[in-house]
């Protein structure tokens, strides 16, 4: 009779156990595999699944069934996320992200190419947690435009338990601002135009000279080495392409000298990254050299001569951009919002499509990133975002960010954020 | 619904307000030849109609006569012989949206800094200050804000941030004819606005302006008191008299002097009433902003000492949950609530709060106003509206957040913040749900005239106010 008591609590103990096991774990070997069925997979390049699955392991998509059978049931070892009636959307990827940590506009001198923010992340910060709960996953975390050259940004994961789990690439991109914010009104060196674009130039031009130096060493070994100037060393990478500057220019005056000096002088991956008031003008001359533009956090211009609101992105893709996407500045406009500059974008003449692919796959292009993140598809990092419905209307939020296959942020678990 | 605080008028200044809006159908159709002629009638067929908040959208057919709303029709039936019709295909046709208290009409507009939800600046006494006074049709902002969706806007005066910041005036966008701003006028004094912060030099300035107000009218009470008081005694002592015997025979009165001739004397100017008494009377609106929960406490700590008691329209910011409740608790006081559609955060937390859902759910009436007080910043609300809505603000009384409350609580919702018959013609066309973050404004009338309509097919915008 004893035996059979305990027996009885035994049994009952495992039911319990088994019954009060959460849906998934967070860890383990069993959560790098996620089936995710139901709902409409946007995979943005190559339309949309209704109704299938996607399959993820090992941080990656691994594949998506567009028709499962109806008797369908996970494969062995993969958990089981239930999507019916949502949407399963990339991670949304923000060019242009202040987030991550802060201190960002040292501005003692104008050009700093020796700055970087990787150092400032801070992977517990609340914005980006905000962030996440916005869908968005990949944050090009950039200085601030307080001088011309603010220094070197980091590309991250908005999740991620360190920085070496957060960390796309270093440097991610240069980042100069070539009016506006950086202009010295004290009447420093820098008060101009004129003044600004003798220091962007001649601060590129040493790191041409010095990368040219070290090229010439590299191919003839015999040559006298190069001496190391930790200060201009970023500028190797930066002239050889491997990754782009991202430029906080707007207007039509200051987009000119972008392209004049950046682009065609210097021969730069040039992101323009700002872009709005009249710089759309420029787009035939901008889409001529194959420059991606992330406009925004301003999405929209009154236009006298027209008698108007013009939507900038909308105008950039009409001048020939039509991989346009759109930024926050977060968090001049929240991190969390990114859709709703798109949203915004779409209302003010841009197509939905054009719209997503803006905050996504273009995005991703525009950094070289393209085959990793900004779409679903079989291989690419599993960043990916469960929203209750179309995420361009404003009524919906996010259940669920997924980052590198791991959950980052789920709403059956945690208050929702935003 | 009509709020009972709202009923009795200055029937003097509503008369005054009267006059300018029967002068002014016919002055713009003199001014305006081009536009729809005199006593015609267009008929405007569209797919979707709401005609208010809460209502159901339902094809109809609105017809609109001499700028106001003659009649609303079922989509079958068939419009009078020999009327114009407008098709507006695709389009979601609304009333046109109403903002409650905007500093938008100021002389010194800019970019639009002076929204009267900002800090107050010092316990100032601008009572006498009239929203009207402040507009500048030279401005090109008053013929933008038609193309914003909103076709009503209560504006305050110039110097919005001191203890009675002074009195609301109902306008409507221009439509570039105008010569006097009074064209503008729906009316003259719609509120009067009210502002505390903080501290005690609002305390003591509170406690002086309104105390001083409750005096004269307890003053002018028992003045009137005595005397009736006194001619009560007097008609009794006078009783008393006649009912004694006589003791003798009776002198005859003496004859009264000669009137004196009236014309000599120019007639009294009538005496402005003090708004500040008029409204301790029940006979003045009032709109009330306190912002910060310290400021709640000051203003609340003398408001219950004041042995007369006004109901307010309450503008504040978003607010913990603790607040909200010691709000809701002051229904009868608080009539409605304006508030921005942003959320609020509890302190050192990173809890969100939808203050308007909590208003809403207590069955406050809750009017919204834009985040920013500009011509974008009103282009924008629904899409703030629509982030409310994703927090729990239900869609109907997002859409009546900025039409039929805020109509109602200014006291035009006879004429504006619903389609209905006698109405003004004010409708705004978009091209989806406009809760959906992406809907396109197509095109806005203002008492029946087209002043924006933007072509998405070509890109072309176009208006009478616009050019």
């Amino acid at each position: 009779m004893q035996m059979n008591r305990s027996w009885k609590a035994a049994i009952l103990l495992l039911a319990v156990s088994f019954l009060a096991r959460p849906l998934y774990c967070e860890d383990g070997a069993a959560a790098q595999r996620w089936a995710i069925r139901g709902g409409k997979i946007v995979t943005v390049t190559k339309g949309a699944v209704e109704g299938g699955v996607l399959l993820v392991s090992d941080g990656r998509i691994e594949k998506i069934i567009a028709a499962p059978a109806s008797d369908w049931k996970p494969p062995k070892g993969y958990q089981l996320i239930d999507a019916s009636g949502r949407w399963i959307v990339p991670g949304f990827v923000e060019l242009h992200s202040h987030i991550a940590g802060g201190d960002l506009n040292d501005m003692v001198y104008s050009v700093n190419p020796g700055f970087r923010t990787l150092d400032n992340i801070m992977p517990r910060n609340a914005l980006l947690k905000r962030a996440l709960a916005g869908g968005v996953t990949t944050a090009l975390f950039i200085p601030g435009s307080g001088t011309n050259m603010g220094g070197f940004g980091t590309l991250i994961k908005t999740a991620g338990k360190d920085l070496s789990e957060m960390l796309i690439r270093f440097p991610g991109a240069l980042k100069i601002a070539q009016g506006g914010n950086p202009e010295r009104r004290g009447g420093d060196l820098g008060y101009s135009r004129v003044g600004m674009n003798w220091l962007i130039r001649n601060a590129l031009k040493e790191g041409q000279l010095y990368t040219k130096a070290w090229d010439a060493w590299e191919a003839d070994k015999t040559k006298k080495k190069p001496v190391k100037n930790p200060r201009l060393e970023m500028f190797r990478g930066l002239f050889h392409k491997e990754y782009p500057v991202v430029v906080h220019t707007q207007g039509y005056h200051l987009i000119l000298s972008t392209l004049r000096i950046l682009h065609d002088e210097m021969g730069l991956w040039v992101v323009i990254d700002h872009g709005t008031f009249d710089g759309f003008e420029l787009a035939p001359e901008v889409a001529k050299r194959g420059i991606q533009v992330m406009n925004g956090p301003r999405e929209f211009r009154w236009d006298n001569r027209r008698g108007g609101f013009r939507g900038l992105a909308y105008e950039w893709y009409r001048g020939g951009i039509k991989t346009v996407g759109v930024n926050t500045d977060a968090p001049v406009v929240p991190a969390e919002e990114l859709v709703y500059q798109a949203a915004m974008a779409v209302r003010l003449g841009l197509k939905e499509d054009v719209a997503l692919a803006g905050i996504t796959i273009h995005a991703a292009r525009a950094l070289g990133m393209e085959k990793r993140i900004g779409s679903l598809e079989a291989g690419k990092d599993a960043d990916i975002v469960i929203w209750t419905g179309d995420p361009l209307d404003p009524r919906q939020s996010v259940v669920l960010t997924m980052v590198n296959g791991k959950i980052a942020y789920d709403t059956s678990k945690e208050p929702q954020r935003f | 619904m009509r709020l009972k605080m709202y009923q009795d008028q200055d029937n003097r200044e509503r008369g005054r307000a009267r006059i300018v809006r029967l002068l002014l159908p016919a002055l713009l159709a003199f001014l305006s030849p081009a536009v729809a002629a005199d006593g015609e009638v267009v008929a405007y067929r569209a797919g979707k109609i709401i005609r208010s908040a809460g209502e159901a959208a339902a094809a109809g057919i609105l017809i609109v006569r001499d700028g106001k709303i003659e009649d609303v029709l079922a989509a079958g039936a068939k419009p009078p012989e020999g009327v114009k019709v407008v098709e507006l295909p695709g389009a979601v046709v609304l009333p046109g949206l109403v903002n409650p208290l905007s500093g938008i009409s100021q002389v010194n507009f800019t970019s639009g800094p002076g929204r009267a939800s900002q800090s107050n600046s010092s316990p100032s006494d601008g009572r006498k200050a009239v929203g009207l006074s402040s507009l500048n049709l030279k401005h090109e902002v008053y013929r933008r804000l038609g193309r914003t969706g909103y076709t009503t806007f209560a504006v305050v005066p110039n110097d919005t941030r001191g203890l009675i910041a002074g009195q609301a005036s109902v306008i409507r966008p221009a439509l570039g004819k105008e010569k006097e701003p009074g064209e503008l006028v729906l009316e003259k004094s719609a509120y009067l606005l009210l502002g505390f912060s903080s501290g005690k030099a609002w305390y003591d300035a509170g406690l002086r302006y309104l105390k001083k107000a409750v005096d004269d009218i307890l003053k002018e009470k028992a003045a009137k008191k005595k005397a009736e008081e006194d001619a009560r005694k007097k008609a009794e002592e006078a009783k008393k008299k006649a009912s004694q015997p006589s003791t003798g025979e009776k002198k005859p009165a003496p004859a009264p002097p000669a009137a004196k001739p009236a014309a000599a004397k120019p007639p009294a100017k009538p005496k402005i009433p003090d708004p500040l008494v008029q409204l301790f009377k029940g006979e003045k609106k009032a709109f009330v902003r306190v912002t910060s929960p310290a400021a709640l406490a000051h203003f609340f700590a003398f408001f219950d000492k004041l042995p007369i008691k006004f109901q307010f329209v309450l503008v504040t910011g978003p607010q913990p949950p603790e607040i909200v409740e010691m709000l809701i608790e002051r229904k009868k006081q608080i009539t409605a609530v304006i508030l921005e559609p942003r959320m609020g955060r509890i302190p050192e937390t990173s809890i969100y709060v939808n203050t308007a859902r909590l208003f809403l759910r207590s069955g406050m009436p809750v009017a919204f106003v834009p985040l920013r007080d500009t011509i974008d910043g009103h282009r924008e609300i629904f899409f703030q509206l629509a982030a409310m809505v994703k927090s729990g603000v239900l869609p109907h009384e997002a859409l009546a957040g900025v039409t039929s409350v805020p109509a109602d609580i200014v006291g035009l919702d006879a004429k504006v913040g619903s389609l209905k018959k006698g109405g003004l013609a004010n409708f705004a066309c978009y091209d989806r749900d406009p809760l959906s973050g992406t809907a396109r404004l197509l095109s806005v009338y203002v008492e029946g005239r087209k002043v924006f309509e933007d072509d998405p097919s070509t890109g072309k915008l176009s208006g009478e106010a616009i050019r």
